[in-house]
């Protein structure tokens, strides 16, 4: 007859991989610049990455540690798993059949960012950019679609301002004309 | 992106469990699936079984395991990716090694 391991058992289990994330973090902690740089967009959007992925990493394990409330780890590994896609994307661009596909399968005009890294000025910096302008223009949209009762004072022009800044910086000459998301005027 | 993913590191899983939870449809619908049985009678889902804890533990460590090499190459480049296969990759592989070795129910 198969049993399972004990609860000690996947205690220790859950404390290693606990210790998998420390460690890493320690590492990190090593070579991350003490500021960020106005113009370092790659290293802001993979600070931001960072910390939605070990939030949700740690919060996975913590839930795994109770059987009843386990389940919802699997939701959580999904913002993960976003992390890893937006992270892998700013590293290595997009491949040409991917875009392709996507615009083919949207009836929108497409917008899609220049994401293809045979394009001369798609670096990692400027996908970076696009990912943080893509971040700020939904977080001022919903900051603007939410009720007065659940937002400071200010947040919305808050969120304007910090999407319009990055939104200066997409439009500058020397970056791409394209951008993550539609600018509103 | 993860379909890309999931073809180059072998891991079928990533844009299937991303379909499953996917955020055009209620995040529940995950949930009460897996709590319905064949024949269509619900029966009490929430708690996981030994073989399913499993599973999401060695997802976990794999999906950290991936997107903070990327992290860390991202922020200093590539100098530190041996380290890190020492100090993070191998005790997190043989984690997952350890885990799906075990004998469920």
């Amino acid at each position: 007859m198969l049993i399972g391991p004990s609860e000690e058992k996947w205690e220790t289990y859950v404390i290693r991989a606990r210790d998998i994330a420390i460690e890493a973090e320690e590492l990190w902690l090593r070579v991350a610049p003490q500021q960020i740089a106005p113009n370092d967009f790659l290293r802001r959007a993979t600070c931001n990455l960072r910390v939605t992925l070990l939030v949700q990493y740690h919060a996975v394990l913590t839930l795994l540690r109770d059987p009843i409330v386990a389940f919802a780890g699997e939701t959580l590994l999904r913002g993960e798993l976003e992390a890893l896609a937006h992270l892998a994307w700013i590293m290595d661009g997009e491949t040409r059949s991917n875009r392709r596909g996507k615009r083919l399968k949207s009836k929108q005009k497409s917008n899609h960012c220049l994401s293809h890294k045979g394009r001369e000025w798609s670096t990692p910096n400027t996908r970076g950019l696009c990912w943080l302008t893509g971040e700020a223009y939904w977080f001022h949209k919903n900051a603007a679609l939410a009720s007065t009762s659940l937002k400071d004072a200010g947040a919305t022009r808050q969120a304007e301002r910090e999407f319009n800044a990055y939104g200066d910086c997409m439009f500058r000459p020397a970056a791409p004309a394209s951008a993550g998301a539609t600018r509103r005027t | 992106m993860l379909v890309l993913l999931a073809r180059k590191f072998k891991l079928t899983w990533l844009p299937d469990l991303w379909r499953s939870y996917s955020g055009t449809a209620h995040q529940g619908i995950a949930v009460r699936l897996a709590s319905t049985s064949p024949s269509g009678s619900v029966m009490w889902g929430g708690e996981f079984s030994d073989h399913e804890r499993r599973v999401l533990l060695v997802r976990n460590v794999t999906v950290l395991l991936n997107a903070y090499q990327h992290v860390l190459y991202l922020s200093a480049g590539g100098s530190l990716l041996n380290e890190y296969g020492n100090k993070v990759g191998r005790p997190g592989t043989a984690l997952c090694a350890e885990l799906n070795a075990l004998q469920l129910p």
